[in-house]
């Protein structure tokens, strides 16, 4: 069983959407994020995202570091939900409890026994992905 | 005079929290290693594991040394285990050749 142990200060997640909170519009949080309320709309987070148990991630985002989903991405149940989009340009790491109904865009992903992955997974391509040679 | 870094952290333990461990699910047994490079890549997890162990033995919260890296921790015991018996056995080795050499040395 692997442990992901979550240190606000050393991580830098300065920012909190607590429990039973819902927010909605166009945001930029600079620095991680712990959302354990929802969170709808479009945006950016200039840090980590932890998307706690029971709290949910609708809309498009941007996630400049790692992603760690033990919660929903989406807001269908089993459906794939077209309206999510999340791009993570670090490591997407999906827990036993985590779902992800939107369309998840990560450089890398960890999933764990358990996880559930509705909908679609592309991989972010990178500087330091590999060039592509011409054909001619 | 105001120190805004240690401002930041008190309201980041305040409000965000104190740091806290989940349970991310298992995960020995559903890695797929390529078998080309395998070898290699194992031996680079294996050094950043011991390395990760070091440090968790010197810090003065054991799980601050991995903040943000899902680690399992009977893999990390284990290596901390290892690291101790390596540790002790090298230092017996490094006192006993001290001594067979000042016996050496100044004996008669």
């Amino acid at each position: 069983m692997d442990t992901l142990v979550i240190d606000p200060v050393k991580m830098n997640i300065v920012n909190r959407v607590a429990a039973e909170t819902t927010l909605s519009g166009a945001f930029h949080f600079q620095g991680g994020l712990l959302l354990q309320g929802s969170l709808n709309g479009e945006g950016e987070i200039a840090g980590r995202l932890v998307v706690w148990h029971d709290a949910k991630l609708v809309g498009r985002f941007r996630v400049l570091g790692d992603l760690y989903l033990l919660g929903r991405l989406g807001d269908t149940a089993d459906a794939i939900d077209e309206s999510t989009v999340i791009e993570c340009q670090g490591t997407a790491y999906v827990a036993s409890t985590g779902v992800s109904c939107g369309t998840l865009i990560a450089a890398r992903l960890r999933m764990y026994d358990g996880a559930v992955l509705q909908g679609p997974f592309r991989t972010l391509r990178g500087e330091q992905s590999l060039p592509v040679l011409s054909p001619t | 005079m105001l120190d805004a870094e240690a401002l930041d952290r008190y309201f980041t333990a305040q409000v965000v929290g104190v740091a806290i461990a989940v349970e991310m699910g298992p995960s020995d047994g559903i890695r797929r290693e390529p078998a080309q490079g395998m070898r290699l890549h194992l031996l680079g997890g294996h050094a950043e594991l011991l390395g990760e162990a070091a440090r968790s033995l010197i810090s003065p919260t054991s799980t601050a040394a991995w903040a943000g890296q899902p680690r399992s921790e009977l893999s990390l015991a284990r290596a901390r285990r290892r690291l101790l018996a390596g540790g002790s056995l090298l230092f017996l080795v490094a006192w006993s050749a001290a001594l067979w050499w000042l016996f050496r040395r100044f004996g008669t």
